[in-house]
């Protein structure tokens, strides 16, 4: 796929970042010392269920395209992580329901098993690097959040992803079956039917969970 | 058909008997009460037991597992993804009060009817039983997604909820691994017939 296709996708997805409704602030403590910031940031990324299950989505899809897979697109995650901070700084809206969209659109190929270009799983890395964390941070200003929860926020996302892909990677090789990679497959199928649930809760109750 | 599984064959039957009866057995057990059940906790428990401690959608669940194994690959893994993906969607359109006709009927009529399937080892083309699965998945989705309780986290009750549809047509899957032998798929045939009893116990309202 050529970059411009790229290019579009990633533009496409900021336009839709810019355009989604807003909604209140997430609340964590911005105050304490380094080490207490650095757990606050790791709190928010680890008990926040709708960010954990769009990164371990993330995670499984990058090991079914390349058992080595985040080693060829974990710096475009980390970019993404940066990138996100300076996009919440920017103001945007809240990236839920941008969130949940990635989410669908990584445990649906997921489930699918499909083969991307690598070109787009390093775009898809880099946008599910940014949207985490512009949903954990928006409506803040950059000057509010800390240096010490930014860190423990990425350090979170960071270790989530690595959790993810390193399980998967690590059951192709050491059961080398192929129902395995099945078994991966029918996750990533519950993953769609978790996030769907999850979009209609939102819909129906905003707010609740 | 288990060219799939290749680590399941008739050598390791026993261990799989006795793995299918300690999840058999696991399903049997009494609900603890002693936890009040509000939060993430209780939202994921809630959500895992919902689908467990209701017969109708047990049988069925675990006989869409049973019929994939009937059928063979594909069918055995392309089944149990069908499924859950279709009841989310049911179970959205339950949440945001989206009606649906007929549910209860709907729901007893999958267990009759796959268990029927299984019962007589009926083929069916791979389209068809994906089309036939996921209609059925709709009602069952919609009953869970209409008694979505409020007082627990709906983030978890969906994960629990997901999560124990999974498991259950995982055991599906573990008995029809019986299939490779004469005496398992006798089994496997009569887990069929009683899974179609209990669906038409509960057609006929006896249930």
């Amino acid at each position: 796929m050529s970059s411009r296709w790229s290019c579009a996708l990633v533009g496409s997805i900021l336009i839709l970042l810019l355009c989604a409704a807003p909604a209140s602030a997430h609340s964590f403590k911005t105050d304490g010392g380094l080490y207490e910031l650095f757990l606050e940031g790791n709190k928010a990324a680890f008990l926040d269920l709708r960010i954990v299950i769009g990164v371990l989505a993330a995670g499984l899809l990058i090991v079914l395209w390349d058992v080595e897979g985040l080693v060829k697109v974990w710096l475009f995650f980390l970019l993404g992580n940066g990138a996100g901070v300076l996009i919440s700084a920017a103001g945007v809206p809240d990236p839920s329901f941008v969130l949940y969209g990635l989410t669908l659109v990584c445990a649906l190929g997921a489930a699918a098993a499909v083969s991307l270009p690598a070109i787009w799983m390093r775009g898809l890395a880099f946008i599910m690097g940014a949207v985490p964390v512009v949903a954990i941070l928006f409506d803040h200003t950059l000057g509010d959040v800390p240096i010490g929860f930014i860190l423990g926020l990425a350090f979170g996302l960071n270790l989530v992803l690595a959790t993810a892909s390193g399980l998967v990677a690590l059951t192709f090789q050491h059961i080398p079956y192929d129902w395995v990679r099945i078994a991966w497959r029918a996750i990533g199928a519950w993953l769609v039917a978790i996030t769907i649930m999850i979009l209609a809760v939102e819909l129906a109750i905003p707010k609740a969970g | 058909m288990l060219k799939m599984l290749p680590c399941i064959e008739l050598r390791y039957s026993s261990l799989w008997v006795a793995a299918v009866f300690a999840v058999l057995l696991v399903s049997l057990g009494e609900p603890a009460l002693a936890h009040s059940g509000e939060g993430h906790s209780g939202g994921f428990i809630s959500g895992f037991l919902h689908p467990i401690f209701g017969w109708d959608h047990v049988v069925a669940m675990v006989a869409v597992g049973l019929w994939g194994a009937v059928l063979g690959s594909p069918a055995i893994w392309i089944l149990p993804i069908v499924f859950p993906l279709v009841m989310a969607f049911g179970a959205a359109l339950g949440i945001l009060g989206v009606p649906i006709p007929f549910i209860e009927v709907g729901i007893a009529l999958s267990g009759l009817v796959l268990g029927l399937l299984v019962a007589f080892l009926i083929k069916a083309p791979m389209a068809a039983a994906a089309v036939l699965v996921g209609a059925f998945a709709i009602f069952h989705g919609h009953a869970h997604g209409t008694e979505l309780p409020q007082a627990v986290s709906a983030y978890t009750y969906g994960v629990g909820f997901v999560i124990a549809t999974g498991l259950l047509h995982a055991a599906g899957i573990l008995l029809g691994t019986l299939m490779g032998s004469q005496v398992g798929r006798y089994v496997v045939r009569g887990s069929g017939a009683l899974i179609a009893l209990v669906g038409a116990a509960f057609l006929m309202g006896f249930a």
